[in-house]
């Protein structure tokens, strides 16, 4: 140990004290040779001859100097260091070029850990919660209603906790948005009521207090429990808060407890949680599907989400049996059966495949900078053919040169590498700003350590690649190259690796051309939708009623009337109205719509419509046009004739050859009370609902406010001036009407219909930034290749021309050889597109995938890429005058 | 060139000098007179792989360097055998004679009677 050390520090001087070491050792050596040339003297020889002598013993001054910095042990560092310099120095002399790679391999390298960053934030990153493999949800499905992913009952909860084996917890929650008071004001808060179970599935441990307990009973829910960012906005992180009053709508709930700033629970914190507690009798309610509960579920640890699933379809199985005759043909006929799904999984579905588009892109393009990367070595270990082979020559090891060129590739690699995690870092900021809902986990978004030792790792095989090919050629391609330069260049060709590699960079950026021009016209196809109403200059926002405040509909219509007339005296809103739900804003009220007269058979599944509670200005507010009958009307109210508006397509669904007008239903279930039914009074024209791309049910019906009034709603007006200047003015008209109310969830209805496209939009344009990419790489081969052979065939196009050539003539030779290698790349490119297909196909609308126009379009893009980029140095070369072409050795 | 003497005595180069140095301080001259004078006839040794030689042991912890004043009055550079030199000397010289005596064993061989007829 200690030897190694003296060891060490004799390598660490040597390093360090270079130049006192090349004097001590030429002291050494002069002092070796003075005396043995004193020697020889000293026995009689002339001095001169003395001299020699000594010298021929030694066996040459400069020999044994290099070898004993051989034996210094360091010699690879001191090589290092001096190929690092060489190599800056022969790059600085082609600046053009080391700036080409940098942004190649930095655009490459960027693209991937950006796109990787994103894929493993979002998709790979375990749940902030403990166990996270082991939560799951659970969704009711009724396929044969057209109804999936539905939540879950009381009953279900209680069923599936006592029932499903491999459940070791089984919660339910459900999302609410409440105006939180304290003394010192109101502010808006996401809100969630959970059972107490909730926080066992997710393991969830108080920072302070306590959480809820099991047996919290109905009378005594007034509890609450708060999260990490509420506690330090709101109370100032006062860790005395526990056991303090806090207000939701009105209503006083005491502080139970504090949530850790880990515990982040699915997109958004909810910042407010409260009990969710059910009386012993909602065991046995009777409405077994009225699913309105998300379910979540902790499985056993040794459970898997199969075995869960085995067991839940048992369970429902068993249940289903026990129901009474007609609900029991109701769930079978409509394929009733529950879904278990991994959290995680549930979570991200929608951005899987975005997602994986995006990494599939960025790796095109990676690998297409390898193949433009190696092309340019190549092309400058051509130019550099005479350097080496005179090297060689002089006795330079091919080891020695390999590490020389080896250095110089690493060298921009790494540059490159570095402006690539620079740019990724800086374009995932950008991201993370955008905080969308419709992507999950983006606030997360972040370089992990272990992409930037993927981008190093990357960049490094990117100088070894780049390294590999041309060095083989240079140093093992046989023959010496010296002086035989200007009688090869007639017969230079450039040879078929360049070809091959420009290929396929050619077939690269086609498949990235083709996919984005499929997503843009998905694009196109989607705008050209018909909405079915106008969303132009309609501002939205959302409010609820406090229970205490509003305790019944009629004091709700009465504010909701209220608000819209007080609205509406401001000049510039054209029409208001309140509603339920608005359109592209999660809409999920369905309501069974039963025509009286018809005869439900058991099992029938009746027809489900979309369900919204308008004022009578909505329609006007939303330019959807009354194609018969007439609109709702300030005289319909909670008691007079219930009324009802359905839309083009539920009508032609239940009454296909005759006018609804007239016509009376029953909502949700034939009660056989009168004053369910309602009768049609109006056909309004269809709307898209929730998306511009499906449709889940057959259509949509509209009832008065006054009759079935929400406590949470939607607010939408139209305005003749600027949309964003409506929240204010709707805040303060309310604050007008009731000082406690908030204008929230504020947006306009462009951006809300927009955002409904986001996950096509997003990985259209960054496909788009890849396309670009791919498209520049590609112009730089191509450029970089034709420059090549130009230059390297100046003297046969001399001679060409004065034996009379033509450009054009020239011109053609130089295309046709091209053209095989454009033909080749769009081959293999269609090819690649054909196998992006299933990765794409899910996202697109309106165009199969094998579109002959976006393939056209992009064929066209790319060879006018490429025949610019070999135009442009051909067009340089058949100036050239054919007397200096010919004298030209380089 | 001289690189074929050098390999001839790359193996015992090192234990040579190690040996030299044993009998105390001496500087690369030095060295080299003395194994030309000590091995004259048997080993041609080249002086300049004495160098490098040194600066192997240096950097394996076996010597070390200083300067000093040589017999003449001249700064010379002067190698002094370190503790571990010592050790590596001992190692040295019991492998050395482990192999000269499988040598001696080997070449003492005599051969066998050829078989009539073989």
């Amino acid at each position: 140990m200690i030897r190694f050390l003296r060891g060490l520090r004799e390598r660490v001087r040597v390093l360090l004290g270079r130049e006192r070491f090349e004097a001590q050792l030429d002291a050494e050596i002069q002092f070796h040779i003075e005396e043995s040339t004193r020697r020889y003297i000293d026995s009689g020889m002339e001095p001169r001859a003395a001299r020699l002598a000594a010298l021929r013993d030694l066996g040459g001054v400069e020999m044994t100097k290099e070898q004993v910095r051989n034996e210094t042990g360091v010699r690879f560092v001191q090589d290092f260091a001096q190929d690092v310099r060489y190599g800056l120095r022969t790059l600085a002399k082609r600046p053009g070029f080391a700036l080409a790679l940098v942004a190649t391999i930095g655009l490459a390298i960027g693209s991937n850990a950006a796109v990787f960053s994103v894929v493993h934030s979002i998709l790979l990153d375990p749940l902030p919660f403990s166990e996270p493999d082991r939560i799951v949800r659970v969704y009711n499905n009724y396929p044969g209603a057209r109804v999936t992913k539905a939540e879950n009952s009381v009953r279900d909860y209680h069923d599936r906790r006592e029932g499903v084996e491999a459940f070791a917890e089984v919660a339910l929650f459900t999302e609410m948005a409440h105006s939180m008071g304290r003394e010192d004001g109101t502010q808006h808060v996401f809100a969630m009521q959970v059972t107490p179970s909730f926080f066992s599935v997710f393991g969830g441990i108080p920072a302070i207090g306590t959480l809820f307990p099991e047996q919290l009973t109905r009378g005594a829910a007034n509890y609450a429990v708060i999260g990490d960012d509420l506690w330090r906005s709101a109370f100032g992180g006062d860790p005395g808060v526990v056991g303090s009053t806090i207000f939701l709508d009105g209503s006083a709930f005491e502080l139970m407890g504090v949530l850790p700033p880990d515990f982040e629970f699915a997109t958004w914190d909810a910042q407010v949680y409260t009990p969710l507690v059910f009386a012993a009798e909602s065991r046995f309610a009777p409405a077994r599907n009225a699913d309105r509960f998300h379910m979540v579920a902790k499985l056993r640890p040794d459970a898997t989400v199969e075995n869960a699933q085995a067991q839940l379809d048992a369970l429902n199985a068993t249940l289903v049996d026990g129901y009474p005759a007609q609900d029991r043909s109701a769930a079978l006929s409509s394929g009733f059966h529950s879904e278990v799904r991994g959290y995680l999984t549930d979570l991200t579905a929608p951005v899987r495949r975005p997602l994986l588009l995006l990494w599939l892109g960025a790796l095109i393009v990676l690998v297409a900078a390898v193949a433009n990367v190696t092309t340019l070595f190549l092309i400058r270990a051509t130019g550099r053919r005479r350097e080496i082979s005179c090297r060689l020559a002089l006795g330079a090891g091919r080891g020695r040169v390999f590490r020389q060129l080896l250095t110089e590739s690493l060298l921009i690699s790494v540059v490159g590498g570095a402006v690539g995690i620079a740019l990724a870092t800086w374009s995932l900021r950008f991201l993370a700003a955008f905080e969308v809902y419709e992507i999950p986990r983006v606030d997360r978004v972040a370089i992990s350590p272990w992409v930037v030792a993927a981008g190093v790792a990357t960049s490094l095989a990117f100088g070894m690649i780049a390294t590999l090919l041309p060095a083989r050629g240079l140093l093992w391609g046989g023959g010496s190259q010296l002086g035989g330069t200007s009688r090869t260049s007639l017969s230079e060709r450039p040879s078929r690796v360049h070809h091959v590699l420009v290929g396929l960079q050619i077939s690269f950026a086609f498949v990235l051309v083709m996919t984005t021009g499929l997503l843009v016209e998905t694009l196109r196809n989607l705008h050209s939708v018909r909405l079915g109403f106008d969303p132009s200059q309609v501002a939205v926002g959302a409010t609820n009623l406090p229970r205490n405040g509003y305790p019944d509909g009629v004091a709700r219509a009465q504010f909701a009337h209220a608000l819209v007339d007080a609205l509406r005296e401001h000049p510039d809103i054209a029409a208001a109205a309140i509603a339920s739900q608005l359109p592209f804003s999660g809409v999920s009220n369905q309501i069974a719509v039963i025509p009286e007269g018809t005869s439900v058979n058991p099992g029938d599944v009746a027809p489900r419509a979309y369900s919204t509670a308008v004022t009578p200005e909505y329609f006007e507010t939303m330019a959807m046009p009354v194609l018969a009958g007439q609109a709702f009307t300030t005289s319909d109210r909670a008691n007079t004739r219930g009324v009802a508006i359905v839309d083009e397509d539920l009508a032609r669904a239940l009454w296909p050859d005759e006018s609804p007008i007239g016509r009376q239903v029953w909502l949700g279930a034939r009660t056989g009370d009168p004053r369910d039914v309602v009768e049609i009074v109006g056909v309004v024209s269809s709307i898209r609902q929730n998306s511009l791309t499906e449709r889940q049910l057959p259509g949509a019906i509209y009832v008065p406010f006054s009759q079935r009034p929400t406590g949470f709603f939607r607010i939408a007006a139209r305005t003749t001036g600027s949309v964003a200047d409506v929240p204010a003015l709707a805040q303060e008209t309310m604050a007008r009407l009731d000082p406690t109310l908030l204008y929230y969830w504020v947006d306009d209805l462009v951006g809300t219909v927009d955002g409904s496209l986001l996950l096509r939009r997003l990985p259209m344009r960054l496909l788009s930034a890849f396309s670009g990419v791919a498209l520049f790489l590609v112009v730089m081969g191509v450029y970089g290749v034709t420059t090549y052979v130009v230059s390297a065939r100046t003297a046969e196009l001399g001679l060409r021309m004065a034996l009379g050539g033509t450009p054009k003539g020239i011109a053609g030779r130089f295309a046709l050889e091209w053209s095989s290698v454009v033909t080749g790349g769009l081959a293999l490119g269609l090819l690649g597109a054909l196998l992006m297909l299933p990765v794409v196909r899910s996202l697109l609308f309106g165009t199969s995938g094998l579109d002959v126009r976006v393939a056209s379009a992009a064929i066209a893009l790319v060879v006018a890429a490429t025949g610019l980029s070999f135009a442009w140095p051909i067009r340089r070369a058949l100036g050239i005058d054919p007397a200096r072409a010919l004298t030209s050795t380089d | 060139m001289g690189e074929s003497k050098a390999d001839v005595l790359l193996g015992t180069l090192d234990l040579l000098l190690l040996k030299l140095l044993e009998l105390g301080p001496n500087h690369g001259w030095g060295l080299a007179e003395r194994l030309e004078e000590v091995s004259s006839g048997v080993f041609q040794v080249n002086q300049g792989s004495v160098y490098p030689a040194l600066q192997r042991l240096k950097r394996k912890g076996f010597i070390t360097s200083s300067w000093g004043v040589s017999e003449n009055g001249r700064r010379a550079r002067y190698y002094e055998l370190t503790q571990g030199g010592m050790g590596a000397l001992k190692e040295e010289l019991a492998r050395w004679a482990r192999t000269a005596g499988a040598v001696e064993q080997v070449i003492a061989l005599t051969p066998p009677t050829p078989k009539v007829g073989s």
